[in-house]
């Protein structure tokens, strides 16, 4: 009898211990909701945490071990060591055929008989189990400052995701923006610029650039400018005419590269039969500019900075 | 003591055998041309009854409620006789349940797909159609407590106690989740609004899992397991144990279904450890069942039904599980809004009450026609194509799933999305969407083997109308019982305090649930910039409505860095205050489109854009999986209700003001004539040529479209200046 109390309460520590890796909202949890798609992230703490679980099971089992081998060495364990039952017969304890006739209850309904076993131990484990964990969850998310609320989730996630975005511009080197930005002419350069495109632009601007609702990229026309540093500016922020701000979803490079291709696109024609949005914007002369320069004065490029910053910040 | 003679009523039992049969081919028939569509719109079939947002509520009310629903009438009516020892209560109600329900059904299939919709997930039949079901539903319950009144079986055994909470608890769900006000013969708008109507409806649509497809089943399992296996239930304790904490605990897990919204996190928190507490008492019941067949497992290997009995009994072991698991908040963060949950309940839908059904099916029919099974074989192959149908429907649909739900999280190094473009998520999951159909295909040819099979059978035999019975009249105590002694026994001698104590049981987690959620007003954030949809707004939303829009694109922007960057900010309670019904939706087949209106927003689209969109969406989205909806350019705007809509909505608490009936025309044509202007000036024509009416339903979906977020919006800039 002392003995099954040792392991129910052993038990119960174990759902506890197991209760607490299920919580949603620990920050490690956090980490993982940024898991990526190829690979599961499993962070360090919890490969420690699964390995010290481990570690103390085991320990247990030993401990059980060496007290069960004094006890038989000094002779008391004999007996019972004959008569003992398997450990999974405990757990489970489905009562044998043979008990039937003694549990039946003399009752039927149409036939059917019931039997007056017990639910098995394990059961009634899972059962109570589950409700500690569910009296410890309900507490600690509604009652006490430990648990997060969703929205205190919210701002965790995003702190964080702004100091992994601080620390991947400390590494990352020099950074493209529309102060800096230089058009690209290589091939591959522009084959990445072109899926890009593919991916995100076609839906408006058509296959080959041809405009659909947004305006055609084949014709010298810009409506926004046809500079790089423009073009970038544009893709990245957005117009208030129904274009989207992409800096989100391109990333500094993507953007470059899209930006590069779009100005590749300039005097390109379309295959037959694909009509194209007419002409918008103003006339771009393209050799005149870069003759020029193109240089843009200190104030304005601080100013795109400022908003570089805002933008993030949000 | 004389015995008494009289009859079983198999006539009813044969009948809803054959509705079972029947609807179940047709909903699954219709679920087959529904997942066709997710990897080939055409399918559709051209033309908008069949499109994908109104078959697939077809689908699911046929399955649910013609298929299973059937299937529980017959299996009722069958054991409850045999039970109770007499015939049922009445034949008359016996009869106008049949054909009441067979009616409902019918209405269903028709109302369904012209578009007649509350857009209430399992609750989607109109008004009227609800009305007939309350009916219907006390027309079953008087039938069946009738039968329990004038029973020779003093003690109701477990099968009985789970009919009778299902028979109140479905009332229940069923009338409160359905309080709507009737603005015409088929439309309404719910009662609720928002939060509170979401939380209604999950509440109902949650329950309707378990107390429609799970209760009334574990009553069956635990009438024909035995009889079929020949063995004893394993733990009457058990059954006690396990009956009325499933009952207590089931109701209250509802909000399992809104985590991440803007549901309050009291009681999200409810939802997620109430269902927590499920397992156990889930598992019960599979224990109860497959424990049963100890000492009998060798006929499982000769007898097919059997093996449908427990391939059914475990898949709803491991669908209980899950479910519990699916409400963790960080699992349900991935799973949420993707195919994993279309997954799961397809496992209870395909594996627990399709299978049960077809073993029962197999069971009674020869029962009841004096006969043998026609061919054993067709039934074993019955159950391998089954099983093999549930495991190619299946595991695509998780992997599905989990591919979706990450692809949708991902952030590359430099914290942009690494999927920005929500097509191509989609456009990744495409071959797991033909092997799901592919996987269903083969499930529905093994109905098909079957119902030939049952076909035969009844050839073979002859039904037998009145099966002769006899027993004793109801003794006051049966000393056998007395002896046994244990102190449930008291209360399954008592049908009405047991009536009773079962709908105390039932009622507990949704009061607590709804009370501070209507009453406390914390719980629903005012936001001053939120105002009510203009007239054509408000048709557009009962076009998105008709159309069920909400089947595939949500209007829950949760609060996820990956979802408020793709969308905007995410949704709060008070944006949805006018929103009767709510239109959060449960799946994102299409993305989201609750920031659809904020325009300077990552999702806003020009009006243009929407046109060229609904009429094609492919030439816009190459791979797109959406339809066209080229007849929202043709059709116009029926206003003709206009005025009634506004006077019911500001019934409802959204504040038009008085005798506001009288501008809300005018207002409507001003807002139409503004939009068809962008789409004139951009040249838009519709298919043959001619520019859009000034009164074209496009008009008011996209004034709809352009409301949604754009009162947040206002509220930010607020904010900021």
């Amino acid at each position: 009898m002392k003995k099954n109390r040792f392991a129910k309460y052993g038990m119960m520590l174990a759902c506890l211990l197991a209760s607490q890796v299920a919580f949603g909202q620990s920050l490690e949890e956090i980490n993982q909701a940024n898991a990526s798609y190829e690979s599961f992230g499993i962070s360090l703490a919890t490969v420690l945490y699964i390995f010290a679980l481990i570690l103390v099971i085991i320990a247990g089992g030993m401990l059980m071990i060496a007290v069960r081998m004094k006890r038989y060495l000094k002779g008391e364990m004999t007996e019972a060591y004959e008569n003992r039952k398997p450990w999974w017969e405990k757990v489970f304890q489905i009562k044998s055929l043979s008990s039937d006739k003694d549990t039946v209850i003399n009752h039927p309904h149409d036939g059917i008989y019931e039997l007056d076993n017990p639910p098995p131990p394990w059961f009634m484990f899972l059962f109570y189990g589950t409700i500690v964990f569910a009296l410890i969850y309900y507490v600690r998310f509604t009652f006490l400052d430990s648990g997060y609320t969703q929205a205190e989730e919210y701002v965790e996630q995003m702190r964080l995701a702004e100091e992994e975005h601080k620390e991947f511009l400390a590494t990352a080197g020099d950074q493209i923006d529309e102060t800096n930005v230089v058009l690209l002419t290589e091939e591959a350069d522009l084959n990445k610029g072109k899926t890009i495109y593919t991916t995100n632009c076609v839906t408006c601007h058509g296959k080959h650039g041809e405009g659909i609702v947004g305006p055609n990229f084949t014709d010298k026309y810009w409506k926004f400018g046809g500079d790089i540093k423009d073009v970038f500016k544009t893709i990245k922020y957005g117009t208030t005419g129904g274009m989207q701000p992409w800096a989100q979803s391109m990333g500094p490079a993507g953007l470059q590269a899209v930006a590069s291709y779009v100005i590749s696109l300039e005097g390109t024609t379309v295959p037959a039969g694909v009509v194209g949005r007419p002409a918008e914007g103003d006339l771009y002369d393209r050799s005149a500019a870069s003759e020029e320069g193109g240089d843009e004065t200190e104030i304005e490029a601080q100013d795109s900075v400022e908003t570089a910053d805002t933008t993030l910040n949000e | 003591m004389q015995k008494e003679r009289f009859s079983y009523d198999n006539t009813i039992v044969r009948n809803f055998a054959i509705a079972t049969m029947v609807w179940g081919i047709v909903g699954m028939l219709v679920g087959v041309l529904a997942a066709t569509q997710l990897f080939e719109p055409a399918m559709n079939l051209g033309n908008r009854y069949t499109t994908f947002g109104r078959i697939r509520p077809l689908h699911t009310n046929a399955v649910i409620f013609a298929f299973v629903g059937n299937a529980i009438f017959m299996g009722v009516y069958y054991s409850l006789q045999r039970l109770l020892k007499t015939r049922m209560y009445s034949d008359v109600l016996s009869k106008i349940h049949f054909w009441g329900w067979q009616l409902i059904i019918v209405a269903a299939a028709i109302t369904l797909p012209l578009g007649f919709s509350t857009a209430k997930e399992y609750a989607e039949l109109e008004w009227p159609i609800d009305i007939a079901i309350t009916v219907i539903w006390v027309v079953f319950g008087w039938n069946m407590i009738g039968t329990i009144i004038k029973r020779r079986e003093k003690h109701m055994y477990v099968a009985i106690w789970f009919y009778l909470a299902t028979f109140l608890t479905v009332a229940l769900l069923h009338v409160v989740n359905s309080f709507e006000l009737p603005i015409s013969f088929l439309k309404s708008y719910s009662w609720y609004a928002g939060v509170q109507d979401a939380l209604v409806q999950w509440w109902y649509g949650h329950n309707a899992v378990a107390f429609f497809l799970t209760t009334p089943f574990l009553g069956l399992m635990y009438y024909f397991m035995p009889k079929m296996a020949d063995r004893p239930i394993y733990s009457y304790k058990l059954s006690i144990l396990h009956f009325w904490s499933l009952i207590f605990l089931y109701i209250w897990a509802g909000p399992h279904h809104l985590l991440y919204s803007s549901l309050p996190d009291w009681a999200q928190t409810l939802g997620v450890v109430f269902s927590i507490m499920l397992i156990a008492p889930s598992w019960g019941g599979m224990l109860n069942g497959l424990l049963t067949l100890r000492g009998a497992w060798d006929k499982v290997r000769d007898d097919a039904r059997l093996k449908f009995m427990v391939v059914g009994i475990t898949a709803y072991g491991m669908a209980t599980f899950e479910g519990p698991m699916l409400s963790l908040k960080n699992i349900n963060g991935i799973a949420h809004f993707t195919d994993w949950i279309v997954a799961h309940v397809h496992v209870g839908a395909l594996g627990w009450n399709g299978f049960l059904t077809f073993g029962i099916l197999y069971y009674l029919i020869p029962k009841i026609y004096n006969t043998k099974l026609h061919s054993k074989k067709m039934v074993s192959t019955h159950f391998w194509l089954g099983t093999l149908g549930i495991v190619f429907y299946a595991i695509p649909m998780y992997i599905a799933g989990v591919t979706q739900g990450l692809m949708w999280k991902e952030f590359t190094a430099e914290g942009i999305l690494k999927y920005p473009n929500f097509l191509s998520t989609t456009l990744q999951v495409i071959p797991m969407h033909m092997l799901r159909a592919l996987g269903g295909l083969i499930y529905l040819v093994g109905v098909f083997l079957m119902v030939y099979n049952i076909y035969k059978t009844m050839k073979a035999g002859s039904l037998v109308r009145n099966e002769d019975a006899e027993a004793y009249p109801m003794v006051k105590e049966d000393p056998n019982m007395a002896t046994a002694g244990y102190w449930h026994r008291w209360i399954e001698k008592r049908p009405t305090q047991f009536i009773v104590l079962s709908f105390i049981a039932v009622t507990i987690g949704g009061a607590v649930e709804f009370l501070p959620t209507f009453l406390v007003e914390s719980n629903v954030k005012t936001i001053e910039s939120v105002t009510p949809y203009t007239p054509l707004e408000l048709e557009g939303r009962d076009i998105y409505i008709r159309e069920g829009c909400n089947n595939c694109h949500s209007q829950m922007v949760r609060p996820f860095r990956s979802e408020t960057v793709r969308y905007g900010d995410y949704t709060k309670s008070g944006e949805n205050v006018y929103d009767h019904p709510f239109l959060w939706g449960s799946k994102r087949t299409g993305p989201d489109l609750s920031r659809g209106g904020n325009k300077s927003g990552t999702v806003y689209k020009t009006a243009d854009w929407h046109f060229d969109h609904m009429m094609a969406p492919d030439s816009i989205s190459s791979g797109s999986i959406m339809p066209s909806y080229s007849w929202l350019i043709e059709d116009e705007i029926d206003d003709s209700k206009l005025e009634k809509k506004i006077s019911a909505m500001r019934k409802l608490g959204v504040p038009y003001p008085e005798g506001y009936e009288d501008e809300a025309r005018d207002d409507l044509m001003k807002q139409a004539a503004k939009i068809k202007k962008e789409l004139d000036d951009k040249g838009k024509v519709d298919l043959n040529g001619n520019a859009v009416g000034e009164k074209s339903e496009i008009l008011a979906l996209i004034a709809y479209l352009h409301k949604l977020g754009r009162d947040i919006e206002v509220a930010s800039n607020e904010n900021t200046k």
